[in-house]
């Protein structure tokens, strides 16, 4: 995983994903970036859609926008002109970001500027604690019946 | 070349009755419904089709409908003649006089599921229902019966290798009899239909499609797409594109009559399945399986909540369950009506099977799979190609209903069933199990695009009374928040449904005016 900031990462099927995370950078094919949904990139994006995160597809062409991988991202980032147009055709126009070009910081001042994602709002994160304890005593109060249980799951971040 | 009426083909033409239908094949002693492959011998009673018996005699001819009723058949006696029609649509515009609006079924389709116990959105014809026979006698008299056999069933301790039996042996039928596509959820019904097909050895090939179902998550696609790479299958996503959501919403309205708001979002897998098969020989047309029924017969979903309130009760509240959103998108009135409307027709479906074990299950599929459900499979998806649904066949409904109620209780067979195909597949997580919450996702129909075509559809004559004052002037972002929400989204989409109804039979339909739904 390459920190590109505490809360814009780049995504890495290789490694963990940090807590503080808000939104997950996906490059398109174009830029080397994963075409298939397939492998230890599939559990990731699984994990980063269980905690609610943003994914946005950073898309340097029209065809980084037809991949299986780009279909399951939540907002693109483009700063070419027919890219923009097919995105907002198939986003809708909130979902897609124009930059003057995908540099990284770019990229990184646009991934920033998105809405904090409703699963790591302040009450939400709250209400998430709250439900954590609460699994955390059922689950002590379950193993002392059941030794075996209560040991797998993951939690919410 | 076959004869057509309004477009439909003509499979069968007497003096007292007409049968139009695309899908429908003439045999002996009577015409074979089915929008499945073409299968023979023993197999074709396992293919998910309904066969529909004409017995045609001196004195009276009768026409029985098959155990599911999932494959719609409409109905309508003009006097002189009795026409059966696989499409409404045929009927309502090659009527001599114009027909008339049921208001019934306009408020059951608007917010519920769809036309129930039989209604259509036009008062002059009917859908015929399951194990229904109507006989018309040589004097012109019609009358119709009820013959279902499904509630008749008695559990005989039938077993869960029982079920794994038939339904092993219907889906290897499909198997062979030619190429298959999987429209591959989240969920189990698709997973378990493809692992028995590719248990089953899939030599003409099988490809897995899916799409989003618009809940605000996309979980379906990823555990789709993780169901797909274990099973070693091709699997394509299909992304539902914003600027096509007018374009969808009138493609679905079109192929299912305009009678149910369900599976808009299914549009974008179908278009892409149409162009899939562009070209192909229709002998090698893929058939598409669908898990119609699955949730009900296999899952048990829609069991009876823990006791409290009357079983009754929360049968007929089930039917209005949508109507909790009513408030912000209805006006003043309208509300009341539509739930006297949806509970006329709901009750006596639940009187009926009020005692029976299974009494939950024929409520839920007379009142929603019927209604409303069905018509995904068997009028959006039948158009672009055959499709079949094995878990509505008789034997395996048959064998499902011989097993307990409590062996079916909280999908507790998926796991089960699945894990006799693939051990690891059974013990993986469904969407269901993983969604988040919020929903991380913001909906299609939340999106501007969306919003702005609904709005012109809402806010246009004769449906505009309908919808309250505080959604007609809002903001696009109070649509936002209406539309977020299941009971909001369903009941706007019913609402667009009715104003594109309105618009597809303005001058065909006599009286068209929806204010009829506040009185």
């Amino acid at each position: 995983m390459i920190v590109s900031s505490c809360r814009v990462l780049v995504l890495d099927p290789a490694a963990s994903l940090p807590a503080p995370t808000r939104t997950v950078l996906v490059p398109g094919v174009s830029a080397e970036g994963p075409r298939h949904l397939a492998g230890p990139l599939l559990g990731l994006l699984i994990d980063i859609e269980r905690r609610g995160l943003h994914t946005m597809l950073v898309a340097e062409q029209p065809a980084d926008l037809h991949t299986p991988v780009a279909a399951i991202c939540r907002f693109v980032v483009a700063a070419d002109a027919e890219t923009c147009a097919e995105a907002r055709r198939i986003w809708g126009a909130h979902h897609v970001r124009m930059v003057s070009s995908t540099s990284r910081e770019n990229v990184l001042r646009a991934a920033r500027a998105l809405p904090v994602p409703a699963a790591r709002t302040v009450p939400r994160r709250a209400q998430a604690a709250v439900q954590r304890l609460r699994k955390a005593v059922m689950n002590r109060a379950s193993r002392f019946r059941h030794p075996q249980e209560g040991m797998t799951g993951l939690p919410d971040d | 070349m076959a004869r057509t009426w309004g477009e439909v083909p003509v499979v069968l033409e007497s003096a007292t009755t007409v049968v139009l239908a695309r899908g429908a094949v003439r045999r002996p002693g009577g015409i074979e419904w089915s929008h499945g492959p073409v299968l023979s011998g023993q197999a074709a009673g396992r293919a998910g089709r309904d066969a529909i018996t004409i017995e045609e005699g001196e004195e009276a001819s009768e026409l029985r409908a098959g155990a599911s009723g999932a494959i719609p058949l409409y109905v309508e006696d003009d006097g002189e003649s009795i026409v059966f029609s696989s499409h409404l649509d045929a009927l309502i515009r090659t009527r001599p006089t114009a027909a008339s609006p049921d208001w019934d079924a306009v408020a059951q389709m608007l917010a519920a599921s769809g036309p129930i116990g039989g209604r259509t959105m036009v008062r002059e014809v009917r859908r015929l229902q399951p194990g229904e026979r109507v006989r018309r006698s040589a004097a012109g008299e019609v009358v119709s019966s009820r013959h279902w056999s499904w509630p008749a069933l008695e559990m005989s301790g039938a077993t869960v290798d029982d079920l794994l039996a038939v339904f092993r042996s219907t889906v290897a039928d499909l198997a062979r009899s030619g190429p298959l596509v999987s429209m591959l959820s989240g969920g189990w019904d698709s997973r378990l239909l493809l692992a028995a097909a590719v248990h089953a050895g899939v030599r003409h090939g099988v490809h897995a499609y899916t799409t989003s179902s618009d809940t605000g998550t996309v979980m379906e696609e990823l555990v789709a797409a993780r169901v797909a790479e274990h099973l070693g299958v091709p699997h394509e996503i299909v992304m539902p594109r914003r600027d096509a959501f007018a374009a969808d919403l009138a493609h679905f309205g079109s192929a299912v009559d305009y009678q149910t708001a369900f599976h808009v979002w299914l549009v974008p897998l179908v278009r892409r399945l149409a162009a899939a098969r562009t070209g192909a020989p229709d002998a090698v047309a893929p058939t598409v399986l669908d898990g119609l029924g699955g949730g009900l017969f296999v899952g048990g979903a829609f069991a009876d909540p823990a006791p409290g309130e009357p079983v009754a009760a929360q049968r007929i509240a089930g039917g209005t369950r949508y109507l909790a959103a009513a408030s912000h998108v209805l006006a003043p009135g309208v509300v009341e009506r539509l739930r006297d409307r949806i509970q006329a027709d709901t009750e006596p479906i639940v009187r009926r099977y009020l005692d029976h074990p299974f009494g939950h299950t024929f409520t839920a599929y007379l009142t929603r799979t019927l209604p409303g459900i069905s018509l995904a499979p068997h009028g959006l998806v039948a158009a672009a190609g055959p499709v079949a649904t094995p878990f509505l066949t008789d034997d395996l409904v048959s064998t499902a209903l011989a097993m307990s109620p409590d062996e079916h209780r909280d999908g507790r067979l998926y796991p089960l069933l699945t894990s006799t195909f693939d051990q690891e597949l059974g013990a993986m997580s469904t969407a269901q199990d993983l969604v988040p919450w919020p929903r991380p996702h913001p909906r299609r129909a939340t999106s501007r695009e969306a919003i702005t075509h609904l709005r012109d559809l809402l806010r246009a004559e004769p449906v505009r009374p309908l919808v309250s004052r505080r959604l007609a002037e809002g903001t696009p972002s109070d649509w936002q928040a209406v539309l977020s929400t299941t009971g909001g989204q369903h009941l706007v989409r019913g609402l667009a449904m009715l104003s594109l109804w309105t618009r597809r039979y303005e001058g065909t339909l006599t009286n068209i005016d929806p204010t009829e739904l506040m009185r």
